[in-house]
């Protein structure tokens, strides 16, 4: 217990007394969590340009384009006669979609004829075409029932009736969890999650190898491994207040979950990234190596965790390289409980698979430092392990 | 030999002696990138696990869960007891949706009452919600149509005008450029791109910091025979070349793999990507002459290409960023150079409207690099900017 203690003192020591180590370590996960959120601040895309293509000039093309404008996804840009300039306003990114509404639509509609309006939208951005297609939907689907009821009470139908006949299903779409399908709720949590990750696995492996070029400790190594899973979850725990606390609540995304909750689930995820930084960092002969090798790791780990693109159809062998992530399971489980409002017992798969984690990490650390104290003991020196000059 | 000549040598000399430089621009990449095409290779979402919750239990209501799921986008897994499995199921993602079919759904049909189909989604995960609820609801819409439909004829109406009076108005959407909603065009473009520009900005950081760290600096001006032009001409030429065909073989391959054509000019792309690797570029060097210090440099260099693909516009569009995130994302090339490749893969637009973001990358390359001109010859003769830990 007294050789815990130290090792946990002795890491604690070294992170504050090495510059590098306090900034991955303290700086990073600080200036990340303030300056990664700004560009969703606003969480939706609102009032996306379009061009009305009038070639109608009635009071019903009037009323859609009118209607069109004031709603929250669209407003109308412009309103032109020439349908090949708009679509090339399109193809220039100047404008989200052009909306065409052809000559005699308003007749067609008070004959009773099937009536279109043709809408071009820009699928090259995901978030503007589906913003242009839901306001124009929106729109174009208010109008035509009005229409409907209008028809039907001209049959001779109460107003109630009317309106039940045109739909003889009522269609409830009830989104859960992120109702407003905010962008910065769906990315910015996952994100985080990984950020902790990242400079988590960075920092330790940078501590590691500046720690072996001083030479071999004499504790056993379950004490050290110990003491660096103690130091690491005291100083990120303190982040996730930092994040989940104070800049989700500067930002303004949701969190359902008790602080005890996600301490208790967050522990086995540093304590797995830890380990895994400190088996990582066998691969580095130089403090620095490990930044250049894993920054680009993030954009991978961040898609295979399936927040994006769902888990479900992405290839067998993907999501098996994705087990050994902890940011996998991380992500996932984290989302259950702060953003989902799951119980705890509810997101136990994600928080298994991160012990199991744990125990694996921990034996392949476990092992790396047995090897490399026996190298240094029949070397007589710790660097007799050194392979690679430079790094 | 001309100095540039040597110093390109040295630096071909020097490659060896640092590995992680290598695995920096060889394999590190080309995993990532393979993981990438991995996670797009179905390019569309299809059978997505949703569960049915049937209070009624009738053959109309079976009719319609059949109906719904034989929509594209979902796979029905479970058939629910009660509204808690269904949240249960819902926050335990076995689900992505669950379609809520009511009590009295065939007599409230039959009787023209229209009934209320609800459907719960998950719209934290938003590609799943969206897609599921879109289709769902045509699903529904067009089951209900149907229904409408008949009712409507039964009156005596024609087939057409029944037609006509179920839904009077109706969208035709078209869906310009990307017209299957594929994702691998997308949304994997531009994390290719940003893994690129990650590996672009790091590796220039780490050759310069190395010199610097080293302290070879000397020997590398020494190379060019005292020309710091030289030097730093022969340093960059091996990487900017390398870059290219880093470009090539990633953005290359993942546009082969997923069959996503080239509409525009193709010789305008490739301007395109000597344009972004230079701004890239003189960003890392302006990051370590001014620092001069290799992990400072790293550091920095981290944060600003790291979460560069959040600040590029294509997930999420720059008119909807908070103007300092307008504004940050108009430094990073990533940005210009999405833009580009939009315009010239995706969409196929004429060159006035690329020239552009060219434009722009080629000023960044301009300014990053007359901003870290008075330093860069400075670090190759000053030992006092060398050595710093």
């Amino acid at each position: 217990m007294r050789a815990l203690a130290r090792c946990f003192r002795q890491t604690l020591r070294q992170i504050v007394r090495d510059k590098e180590t306090l900034v991955l370590l303290f700086g990073a996960s600080f200036f990340y969590a303030l300056f990664y959120p700004t560009p969703y601040m606003k969480q939706v895309l609102r009032d996306l340009p379009i061009i009305v293509v009038d070639r109608d000039h009635t009071a019903l093309s009037r009323q859609i384009t009118r209607w069109l404008d004031a709603s929250e996804g669209a407003q109308v840009a412009s309103r032109a006669s020439d349908l090949d300039a708009a679509q090339d306003s399109v193809r220039a990114g100047l404008v989200g979609a052009v909306l065409l509404i052809p000559k005699d639509f308003e007749r067609h509609v008070l004959r009773g004829e099937p009536a279109y309006v043709e809408a071009y939208a820009d699928a090259s951005y995901f978030l503007v075409y589906s913003t242009a297609l839901r306001a124009i939907n929106g729109v174009v689907g208010t109008v035509s029932a009005g229409v409907s009821i209008h028809r039907l009470q001209a049959a001779g139908l109460t107003d109630q009736a009317a309106a039940r006949r045109t739909r003889p299903v009522t269609f409830v779409p009830w989104p859960l969890f992120n109702p407003l399908a905010g962008y910065g709720t769906f990315v910015v949590p996952a994100v985080f999650i990984l950020i902790l990750q990242q400079t988590l696995m960075i920092g330790v492996a940078v501590l590691r190898v500046a720690e072996r070029e001083r030479g071999s400790s004499r504790e056993p190594p379950w004490a050290i491994l110990g003491g660096k899973l103690g130091a690491t979850a005291l100083i990120y725990v303190g982040h996730g207040f930092f994040m989940f606390g104070v800049v989700f609540n500067l930002y303004g995304f949701p969190m359902r979950a008790s602080w005890l909750d996600v301490v208790v689930f967050l522990v086995p995820y540093f304590a797995a990234v830890t380990l895994l930084g400190l088996v990582v960092a066998e691969l580095f002969e130089r403090p620095e190596s490990s930044t250049v090798a894993l920054v680009a790791t993030s954009l991978p780990a961040l898609f295979m965790s399936g927040i994006s693109f769902p888990l479900e159809v992405q290839p067998g062998w993907v999501r098996a390289l994705s087990v050994v992530l902890p940011s996998t399971f991380g992500i996932r489980g984290f989302l259950q409980l702060a953003i989902m409002g799951a119980r705890f017992d509810q997101a136990m798969r994600a928080w298994g698979a991160l012990w199991v984690q744990v125990v694996v990490y921990w034996i392949l650390a476990w092992m790396v430092l047995r090897r490399r104290e026996r190298s240094a003991r029949s070397d007589g020196t710790e660097r007799g392990a050194e392979l690679v000059p430079g790094g | 030999m001309s100095g540039i000549a040597r110093v390109i040598l040295r630096e071909l000399h020097r490659l060896p002696r640092f590995p992680v430089l290598w695995a920096l621009l060889g394999p590190i990449p080309l995993a990532a990138a393979v993981l990438l095409t991995g996670v797009f290779q179905a390019e569309v979402a299809r059978r997505l696990p949703i569960g049915i919750l049937d209070f009624d239990g009738t053959r109309a209501a079976r009719l319609a869960a059949r109906w719904v799921g034989a929509a594209r986008s979902v796979n029905v897994v479970a058939r629910i007891q009660d509204l808690g499995q269904a949240q249960d199921l819902l926050v335990r993602r076995k689900v992505y949706a669950v379609l809520v079919l009511p009590r009295h759904f065939e007599r409230d049909l039959l009787h023209q009452r229209s009934p209320r189909v609800t459907l719960l989604y998950d719209e934290q995960y938003i590609t799943a919600g969206n897609l599921i609820s879109a289709d769902v609801a045509r699903a529904v819409n067009t089951g209900a149509g149907a229904v409408a439909f008949e009712l409507q004829r039964s009156r005596g109406l024609t087939a057409a005008a029944a037609e006509a009076a179920a839904e009077p108005i109706r969208v035709d959407a078209r869906l310009l450029f990307n017209p299957a909603v594929n994702y691998a065009s997308g949304v994997g473009v531009v994390l290719i791109v940003g893994l690129i520009q990650v590996v672009v900005g790091i590796s220039t950081i780490y050759v310069v910091g190395r010199e610097l760290r080293d302290a070879t600096a000397g020997e590398w001006l020494e190379a060019a025979g005292g020309s710091p032009a030289a030097a730093w001409i022969g340093k960059l030429t091996p990487y900017v070349l390398y870059d290219l065909v880093l470009m090539l073989v990633l953005v290359g391959g993942f546009l082969a793999w997923f069959h996503i054509p080239v509409r525009g000019y193709l010789a305008f792309v490739v301007l395109g990507a000597l344009a972004f690797s230079l701004a890239t570029k003189a960003i890392g060097v302006l990051f370590t002459v001014w620092l001069g210090n290799l992990r400072m440099a790293l550091g920095i260099g981290s944060v600003f290409f790291g979460p560069a693909v959040a600040f590029s516009g294509v997930t999420f569009p720059r008119i909807a960023m908070s103007t300092f995130a307008q504004v940050w994302s108009g430094f990073v090339p990533l940005t210009r150079f999405m833009l580009l490749l939009r315009d010239q893969v995706t969409v196929g637009a004429p060159l006035r409207i690329s020239a552009a973001p060219l434009l722009a990358l080629g000023a960044t390359a301009l300014i990053a690099g007359v901003l870290a001109l008075p330093r860069m010859g400075r670090v190759l003769r000053d030992p006092r900017l060398w050595g710093r830990e």
